[in-house]
């Protein structure tokens, strides 16, 4: 293990080395971020590492791909009870997984107080939609507000896996899309007479 | 019996924007307001940091990501692909002025296959080692390949797709497929944000299924013995 005052210069010589480039720069700007420590790790007597990010030329960085430009951080260790920092990487926080068995695009086209039907269609050309009846408690209280008739939605059936469990899921996703404005409408109305016309009946 | 059940174990999608964003705007209550989230879903949101410089925040199966010059909008969840169109086409239309350089759609499967053999072959078949490899190295494997090609149409660019084996189901491989579009520089600061929404609304199902569709072609192409 590295001695505790050897870490502890190289961290501050590289704090005294960040504020002389900031004075210099604003280019390049460092965040130092709360560490959370791993309690396996803490167990282990390896408490965490520290590392920097770094925002340079617009890309995120962490301080060990920046060889050459900063001193290396990882394998710092730092001292029982103590908090360093830490870069919080974009990397996929997600644990869940899910496998879709089937997928159906729909339109809502009647809608009662307790209960809404939809046709569906795996794809575009499908036909007849299927038709299905969906218990309103189904949706979320701010999505039953806008599950009305020419609401689109989506029916996705499929398995997901999360900390080891399987579970068959059913999610119905209302749409959030806007209402056509009336120009926009009359554009369409205007493309699909182009259109007509421009069939030659025989 | 088939080689592999078809049905992909994992299928995740993102959404990357890159040109100049404002990260601080992104916040879930945000999107409650331009009426793109429900309720319910802004007042769960997980806000992990919402500033200047990156925001990181995850609202109905959907996460956030946004740093000065890329906008990533992702799900594990395919059952929300729409909800992630439907994001990203109304971040577009809301913030017309932003200059978008460019923008990826990126679906990810993963598969099961049944067995380490075949999961074997179909390494070797896509990265034969007996050319080159064997020679060199003992027991050397494909851990990641990647093909380029050119897209034309309206909207040009390039797919990229990358298969290697798989880190969530083994012996299994993951198909990463990135439909990318380069905005003409011309209308990259006028436009660009407008260019990138009719790229997406025009591509948005070619895309999302062309890690579907590689993986369907090397199951109908690499027999099981």
């Amino acid at each position: 293990m590295q001695p505790k005052a050897k870490w502890i210069d190289d961290f501050w010589k590289f704090r005294e080395e960040l504020e002389e480039e900031r004075a210099v720069s604003r280019q390049g700007e460092w965040l130092l971020l709360p560490q959370t420590l791993d309690v396996a790790e803490s167990e282990k007597g390896t408490l965490g590492r520290a590392d920097a990010i770094r925002f340079f030329d617009g890309l995120i960085r962490v301080a060990e791909d920046l060889e050459g430009e900063s001193p290396r951080l990882d394998s710092m260790p730092l001292a029982g009870g103590m908090t360093g920092p830490r870069a919080h990487i974009d990397r996929q926080s997600f644990h869940e997984s899910f496998g879709c068995l089937r997928k159906y695009d729909g339109i809502i086209f009647r809608r009662e107080s307790d209960t809404f039907w939809a046709r569906l269609w795996e794809h575009p050309l499908d036909y007849p939609a299927i038709e299905a009846e969906f218990d309103i408690g189904e949706l979320s209280e701010s999505d039953q507000l806008i599950a009305l008739e020419g609401t689109p939605i989506v029916w996705t059936i499929g398995y997901s896996d999360e900390g080891g469990t399987r579970k068959r899921q059913s999610i119905l996703y209302v749409r959030r899309i806007r209402s056509a404005s009336s120009e926009e409408v009359r554009q369409s109305e205007q493309k699909i007479r182009d259109i007509v016309c421009g069939i030659a009946w025989e | 019996m088939p080689a592999a059940v078809r049905t992909p174990e994992s299928e995740s999608l993102d959404v990357v924007l890159v040109g100049s964003f404002n990260p601080a705007i992104f916040h879930p209550q945000w999107f409650l307001r331009q009426e793109l989230v429900g309720e319910n879903e802004a007042d769960e949101a997980k806000v992990k940091m919402v500033s200047s410089q990156i925001t990181d925040v995850q609202f109905g199966g959907v996460r956030a990501v946004c740093v000065t010059d890329r906008l990533t909008l992702s799900t594990p969840n395919v059952a929300f692909t729409e909800k992630i169109h439907d994001l990203a086409t109304a971040i577009l239309r809301l913030l017309p002025h932003t200059p978008v350089r460019a923008c990826g759609i990126n679906p990810q499967v993963h598969y099961r296959v049944q067995t380490v053999a075949y999961w074997h072959k179909i390494g070797n078949t896509l990265a034969p080692k007996n050319v080159i490899w064997n020679d060199l190295f003992p027991e050397p494997g494909m851990q990641s390949l990647t093909i380029k090609a050119p897209r034309g149409g309206v909207f040009p660019g390039e797919t990229n797709v990358t298969v290697g084996p798989s880190d969530r189901c083994k012996p299994g491989f993951f198909v990463h497929a990135n439909t990318h579009y380069d905005v003409p520089k011309a209308s990259q600061h006028m436009g660009g944000a407008s260019g990138v929404r009719d790229f997406i609304l025009a591509e948005w199902n070619k895309a999302c299924e062309q890690a579907r569709r590689v993986a369907d072609q090397i199951f109908q192409k690499i027999k099981t013995e």
